[in-house]
């Protein structure tokens, strides 16, 4: 989010204003009470005797609750103001707002202070592509509340503004009193969202959940965390900062109200999306595995069901993205859900051999064994566009779709070395990766749990077979690397990208290829000294703040570490980890969605990307995987492996009470201390 | 077959009775469908029937004009459960999980048609 703007949210609820607590939303600006991607304030303005307060303070208490502190402008810098103004608010479950104004002067002061409000009813969508509305706005006056409503056949949406002690109309709530010398006034106001939920179930709208409850919740989360020590302090902050910002995107979703799964990020995705879901799920893992139980149950019962051209489905295939809005609603986005992404039917069953190794939940796998097969299914079948051998994608719905449907989703991210876009349909290398790793975890599954050795050695064979036509096929000798992706022409796509880095963590490329790989990745081209870019420098695309040609993504990082340790280059990956957590210290501790791919001794800190998502859950959950990675944490049958390899800065590491199949276990990683120097030979004497 | 109506619609449930994609779901949805009439589908284990009438405790009761129904059952516009229960066109009351089982034949699967 913009630092001139203050983000609070819970779930898929968020309030975005301005520094003085204002929503005075433009076109294509995401401020607003937004719940279920649809804007349920549009317009949120406090006036006190007639002028809008000037900011003194301004503070995110939690990430469900924020304060201003304002005062009246007395228009010159010679006369103070009488009056303080505070705006205390949170959000969760709907919307609360306690103003209070103080008079510090000796004498009587009279009062009239105004919130006008308004509700435009936007889809998300229609606040990035500026959309017309369709349906008609109304109002309605009740005693002590103002309900503002959008109708759309039998679509409805309400805001009821509960403000018991203010003269209200139809845009305006106003309070007049007589403020006595050094007194308090303070009003509360209460707002209720009416959802799909309210009227699908014929329900009226429940009040705000309190701030105290919540607290008590975070406090709560944060004790039965596992608990980080070490003598590098900023890494005890970065990872509370990540298992807050981790709890705030939590989503429940309306088929498992009781659990959670990772939302993707705010503003634009704070929504269910399989492969943020599932990457989350596996970057907190060791920390949180509850939330890869409830990814994996949520995304198996949505699992694609048929073919549908326009959401992108096809049977067995795992969801891209599940929107709410009005036109998802209404069939004119196909976010219903939509099916668009070729990596996360892979990479759920990924999550879902990785979770039963930490956890050791059987019932989980077998529960989903049907999915599992339909997901296996899919990346022999419709997963091959191509009809090569490989996963690849091209949007069956030409008007809506995505077209790059790889986790880097934007038009101009898979393109040659000259900067030419690659034809479709893409077989992109890393989805290569991942769907050998799928087979090769799936057959453990088949084996160990659904009781068939026959679709083991089947998923093996198969696995070994792409391993080595991957390699033949993707390798290019004359740049000692992998190709980006094979296009639809059957050419390789010769840009040198972070995706080779995902390889690794796969574990498709052939042992004799990794140094090159390696040596890539911690070149000039890729490193930036924070951290790995997505594109090389030098590449004919390749911008330091384009999205997915320059940028550095944690995520990405997190993932290549991980991938690093996975081939034995462990002090490579302890210096990618180090990198990250050293830039996580300039954005406040929390790592945001990318950052800018300038060399690091060009700029000495990481410069922000300006529309990046922050909090992201998958930028959140880079640091738990470096944890994992610099420790050296992997479940070895009933127990749990350690072995540690620390960035140089970091002397140790101790990470208390970690869950899994072993219950609770303690991992303790330190530097090895340097062999002590032999005596300097004494100088022969003269 | 074609989908004209809610009997249509039900009739081809009873002419597929296995349904391997919901395998190890247990549960009762009941139709209500206004002057079209209640219908109860039961799911067991992948194992489908129909009864008229409601059963008492259903695991889940979606109530809407029989058009929406048909709607819903063809696939029109693009309409799904989802897409109907956002827009207001759908009552529910129930585990909302059991009837994401029921995405699986709502609309009608294809193969079904082509049975018929």
């Amino acid at each position: 989010m913009s630092t001139k703007t203050i983000a609070i949210l819970e779930g898929n609820m968020f309030m975005v204003s301005d520094r003085r607590g204002d929503v005075e939303t433009v076109a294509s600006d995401p401020q607003g009470l937004f719940v279920d991607d649809t804007r349920f304030l549009s317009r949120w303005v406090l006036t006190v005797n007639g002028a809008r307060p000037a900011i003194l303070s301004t503070d995110n208490v939690q990430y469900f609750e924020a304060q201003f502190f304002l005062t009246p402008s007395s228009g010159t810098i010679y006369v103070d103001s009488d009056l303080s103004v505070m705006r205390k608010r949170t959000v969760g479950r709907g919307f609360c707002e306690s103003i209070s104004i103080i008079n510090h002067a000796a004498k009587p002061v009279t009062l009239d202070v105004a919130i006008e409000a308004a509700a435009d009813y936007a889809d998300l969508f229609e606040v990035k592509d500026v959309l017309v509305k369709k349906g008609e706005h109304y109002h309605r006056l009740e005693p002590g509340r103002l309900v503002l409503g959008y109708r759309r056949d039998t679509y409805v949406r309400e805001t009821w503004i509960e403000a018991p002690d203010a003269v209200i109309d139809a845009k305006t709530l106003r309070y007049k009193a007589v403020l006595p010398p050094h007194a308090e006034w303070a009003t509360t106001i209460e707002v209720r969202v009416w959802t799909a939920r309210e009227t699908v179930m014929r329900r009226t709208p429940a009040p705000p959940l309190s701030a105290d409850s919540r607290r008590d919740c975070i406090d709560e989360l944060l004790g039965e965390a596992p608990e980080v020590r070490t003598d590098w302090l900023p890494l005890v902050n970065i990872y509370q900062r990540s298992m807050i910002d981790i709890a705030a995107l939590r989503h429940h979703p309306a088929l498992l109200p009781q659990a959670s799964m990772p939302a993707a990020g705010l503003p634009w995705f704070m929504a269910v999306f399989g492969r943020d879901s599932i990457l989350t799920s596996l970057q907190a893992l060791p920390f949180q595995p509850e939330l890869a139980r409830t990814t994996l149950q949520v995304l198996a019962l949505r699992q694609g069901k048929r073919l549908d051209t326009f959401r992108d489905e096809e049977q067995g295939k795992i969801l891209h993205e599940l929107r709410m809005g009005e036109l998802t609603a209404f069939g004119e986005r196909p976010h219903s859900p939509y099916f668009g992404s070729a990596d996360s039917t892979p990479l759920f069953l990924v999550l879902l051999d990785e979770y039963e190794r930490w956890t050791g939940d059987a019932d989980l796998v077998r529960a989903v064994e049907l999915h599992a097969r339909e997901a296996l299914d899919w990346l022999d079948r419709d997963g091959d566009r191509m009809g090569n051998g490989y996963i690849s994608y091209k949007r069956r719905n030409e008007e809506t779709g995505l077209e790059n449907q790889c986790w880097k989703d934007s038009w101009n991210s898979i393109v040659f070395r000259d900067g030419s876009l690659a034809k479709l349909p893409r077989a992109c290398c890393e989805i290569q990766g991942y769907a050998y790793d799928a087979k090769m975890r799936c057959a453990r599954l088949a084996r160990t749990f659904w009781g068939d050795q026959e679709l083991a050695a089947r998923l093996e064979k198969e696995a070994a077979e792409l391993k080595e036509r991957f390699n033949r096929d993707f390798w290019m000798a004359d740049r000692d690397c992998f190709a980006l992706a094979i296009d639809g022409d059957g050419r390789r796509v010769d840009s040198i990208t972070s995706n080779i880095g995902h390889l690794l963590w796969s574990g498709i490329v052939d042992d004799e290829k990794a140094a090159a790989v390696v040596r890539h990745l911690l070149g000039e081209g890729l490193y930036s000294g924070w951290g790995i870019r997505t594109m090389a420098q030098g590449e004919g695309a390749y911008n330091p703040i384009g999205y997915h040609v320059g940028t550095v993504w944690p995520h990405d990082n997190s993932l290549i570490a991980l991938g690093l340790n996975r081939y034995g280059y462990r002090e490579e990956a302890a210096q990618v980890a180090w990198g990250l957590l050293e830039a996580a210290r300039y954005f406040e501790h929390r790592l945001p969605e990318a950052f800018a791919g300038y060399r690091r001794d060009r700029t000495n800190f990481p410069v922000e990307y300006p529309t990046a998502c922050s909090p992201q859950a998958w930028a959140a959950g880079a640091p738990l995987m470096f944890l994992r990675t610099m420790l050296g944490l992997e479940p070895r049958g009933n127990r749990l492996s350690v072995d540690a390899c620390l960035p140089p800065d970091i002397e140790w590491v101790e990470i208390r009470s970690l869950p899994g199949r072993w219950g609770f276990a303690d991992a303790v990683g330190r530097r090895p201390t340097p062999p002590r120097a032999a005596p300097r030979p004494r100088p022969a004497a003269h | 077959m074609e989908v004209h109506s809610p009997r249509d619609y039900f009739a081809a449930v009873v002419a597929n009775p296995r349904e391997p994609r919901l395998a190890g779901a247990h549960g009762t949805c009941v139709f209500d469908l206004g002057d079209d009439g209640v219908w109860s589908l039961h799911v067991e284990d992948g194992t489908l029937s129909v009864s008229q009438g409601a059963v008492d405790q259903p695991t889940c009761k979606l109530t809407m004009p029989a058009h929406v129904f048909v709607r819903l059952a063809r696939g029109d516009g693009h309409d799904n459960l989802t897409t109907a229960l956002l827009r207001g066109a759908v009552f529910f009351e129930g585990e909302l999980r059991f009837a994401a089982n029921l995405m699986t034949i709502v609309p009608m699967p294809e193969r079904w048609s082509r049975a018929a």
